[in-house]
């Protein structure tokens, strides 16, 4: 393994690795500032420029956006009480409160530090658990990763914020969608109404673009962003030894629940840093004093968060599955070049992990150059107003688009995504489950049709196999968990009945 | 209007696209599950989406606790803004392949800071005009797309 790492630290300090790392978090932490433009919808603007890059280089920057988000996106909790992103929510609760007493330099300074420290670490979690995993993994014919893809599924719809009816209903939309395009075994066109762009199926990009970045800014101007930064002295950005004596326990407990957090399909950042808050309130000894300004509050998801978005490239580089909208796009960009991915693309494609993975180590010592001491212009970019702004992300969206094939198509693609976006956060529908079934879609039919040729039409091929029964025995159990309450609802009524 | 109200609407929208779904994978052929056709997996996901489009739409006639009626679209000012903004994105879109990058972009940018939420004209001349540049720079040059050249072959 050790001549891995040296070999994935000879790729990744290439001149055009390293300008591609920094490009990355650059972008990641602009975007993770900047509130209602998310690492998702940044990923998807800089895809299409992507797909002139190797896929080595390619990889290099998108992960950096993703992890830089996460940086970034504490800034904005801490100063203006709005989170960047989704995974700096819970930052807004302790962080603002200790800006609001003049303690911000602090605040900044732990999440910095504990993003750097549970960044690196998980790196090395990453390393050592992806190659037994992959080896594992080669033992996967079709009936297991269609099992493990249904269970991927289930348990987006089992982690969404809302409903779980809901939520699987976007799987079995974005599975449709996916199956759009022409059919791999008869050439038949399926669902594609003569509209020549969708012969090769509905595009990434404009759906994701649609559903996160235009759908977000038709939200923001409803709701009509006001931003007011709080002020407050900046002189002292480390943080005390007290504050360190505090923060150490959270910021390690934070690195490991959020790495094996971050592994599982749904989880990633956002699950990471809310669990790693509700596990500090319950170590602490002074619970009652968390959302008023305590460090741990901040110290433990801001960890957590980073790395659990280290951990979420675990089922991606392995198993050649996506476990959120952010995965998925790597997904995609790997298949655009034309690259197997799975168990053996530790094998084939050493390059493509070793060098992303041992970028990461730079990217998270880039980032903590950029956050500390250039934390001032961060907050000067912050005052750009957001009706200047906006018309700059929807011209993004819509060049990238158009640049993907060079046709109109694919902007009115991402214009009707779009209204269907705003209109599914209006009724409380998610879209990160139809993203990660629209990806999975092609893999899943093409896996469930070879089972069923294979088993001549029985579907107990899933069954009669133990790794693929196990996986679905575990999907069928969550499905299955929603019920419960209702199940004893019965059956305490039944026992009143009986009194 | 209600969460059960928008429950029972979204329901419906899903119900309606599951049958679509499953019509149209009839007409593309099953096949059988021995060799299944080329519409045998988008029938399934119309089968999954229609049952569950089904429960929410019987659950959103059982009464809710605490289900506040709110509005579902912004007030008029707020709806005009968004109109603009879709109306915008819709006619640059089409706009783009006669007008070129150059002009199309102007424009489009233009439209957007003065109409929405009105930026005073230097701002806005001095934000679409670099804006424009700095995107066709960044574009066409760093990453090699070809933008489209309009009828003036600009």
């Amino acid at each position: 393994m050790f001549n891995d790492i040296l070999y994935g630290f000879s790729l990744a300090f290439t001149f055009q690795n390293l300008i591609y790392c920094f490009l990355g978090v650059l972008m990641g932490t602009l975007v993770g500032v900047l509130p209602g433009l998310g690492p998702v919808a940044a990923m998807s603007l800089l895809f299409g420029s992507t797909l002139h890059l190797a896929p080595v280089p390619g990889m290099i920057m998108l992960a950096g956006i993703y992890y830089g988000a996460q940086y970034g996106g504490s800034t904005t909790s801490i100063l203006l009480n709005i989170p960047g992103e989704a995974s700096s929510v819970v930052t807004c609760l302790d962080g603002y409160q200790m800006a609001r007493q003049g303690r911000a330099g602090p605040a900044l300074g732990i999440s910095a530090c504990g993003s750097f420290i549970g960044g690196t670490i998980s790196v090395i979690g990453l390393m050592l658990v992806a190659p037994p995993l992959a080896n594992f993994a080669l033992k996967f014919t079709f009936p297991e990763n269609f099992s493990l893809m249904c269970l991927g599924l289930v348990i987006v719809s089992f982690l969404a914020r809302g409903s779980m009816v809901k939520a699987i209903m976007m799987v079995s939309l974005g599975l449709f969608l996916g199956s759009i395009g022409t059919d791999i075994m008869t050439g038949i066109p399926k669902f594609t109404f003569g509209i020549k762009s969708l012969m090769d199926g509905v595009g990434l990009i404009p759906v994701i673009m649609g559903l996160f970045g235009i759908s977000e800014v038709i939200s923001n101007i409803e709701e009509g962003i006001k931003r007011d930064i709080f002020k407050t002295s900046l002189t002292r950005i480390l943080p005390n030894m007290k504050e360190w004596k505090d923060s150490i326990k959270p910021i390690l407990r934070g690195t490991f629940l959020g790495f094996f957090l971050g592994i599982l399909p749904g989880g990633g950042a956002v699950v990471s840093s809310f669990t790693s808050y509700a596990v500090e309130k319950r170590f602490s000894k002074y619970p009652e004093k968390f959302g008023t300004g305590v460090i741990e509050g901040v110290a433990g998801p801001e960890t957590a968060n980073n790395s659990g978005s280290t951990g979420a490239f675990v089922p991606l580089l392995t198993l050649g599955i996506p476990s959120n909208a952010v995965m998925a796009l790597l997904l995609g960009l790997l298949l655009t070049h034309g690259v197997q991915v799975g168990p053996l693309l530790l094998k084939n494609h050493s390059d493509i992990f070793w060098g992303v993975v041992t970028s990461m180590y730079i990217g998270n010592a880039m980032l903590l150059v950029m956050n500390l001491p250039l934390i001032g212009i961060w907050i000067k970019i912050l005052k750009i107003p957001y009706p200047i702004l906006f018309p700059f992300i929807l011209l993004f969206c819509v060049i990238s688009s158009f640049s993907l094939n060079n046709n109109t198509e694919d902007v009115l693609l991402l214009i009707f995504f779009g209204i269907v976006g705003y209109l599914m956060k209006k009724f409380d529908y998610e879209g990160a489950p139809l993203i990660l079934a629209l990806v999975l879609s092609p893999m899943m039919e093409n896996t469930l049709r070879q089972s069923l040729l294979v088993s001549q039409g029985s579907f107990l091929i899933f069954f009669t196999r133990p790794i693929s029964a196990t996986l679905l025995s575990i999907a069928m159990v969550l499905l299955a968990y929603p019920l419960l309450p209702w199940f004893k609802f019965r059956r305490k009524l039944e026992t009143l009945k009986g009194d | 209007m209600t969460k059960r109200e928008r429950d029972r609407i979204s329901s419906l929208v899903c119900l309606i696209i599951a049958i679509g779904i499953c019509l149209g994978s009839v007409k593309l052929s099953l096949g059988g599950v021995h060799q299944p056709g080329p519409g045998f997996f988008s029938f399934l996901t119309g089968i999954i989406l229609g049952s569950l489009s089904l429960i929410i739409f019987l659950k959103s006639f059982k009464n809710l606790p605490g289900d506040e009626r709110s509005p579902l679209l912004p007030n008029q000012r707020l709806a005009r803004k968004m109109l603009y903004v879709l109306i915008a994105l819709t006619l640059y879109a089409i706009g783009m392949n006669v007008l070129g990058f150059f002009i199309g972009t102007l424009l489009f940018l233009g439209f957007l800071l003065r109409a929405v939420e009105p930026q005073r004209w230097v701002i806005v001349l001095t934000c679409s005009i670099l804006g424009t540049i700095v995107f066709y720079g960044v574009f066409n040059y760093w990453l090699d797309v070809q933008l489209p050249a309009g009828i003036l072959g600009f």
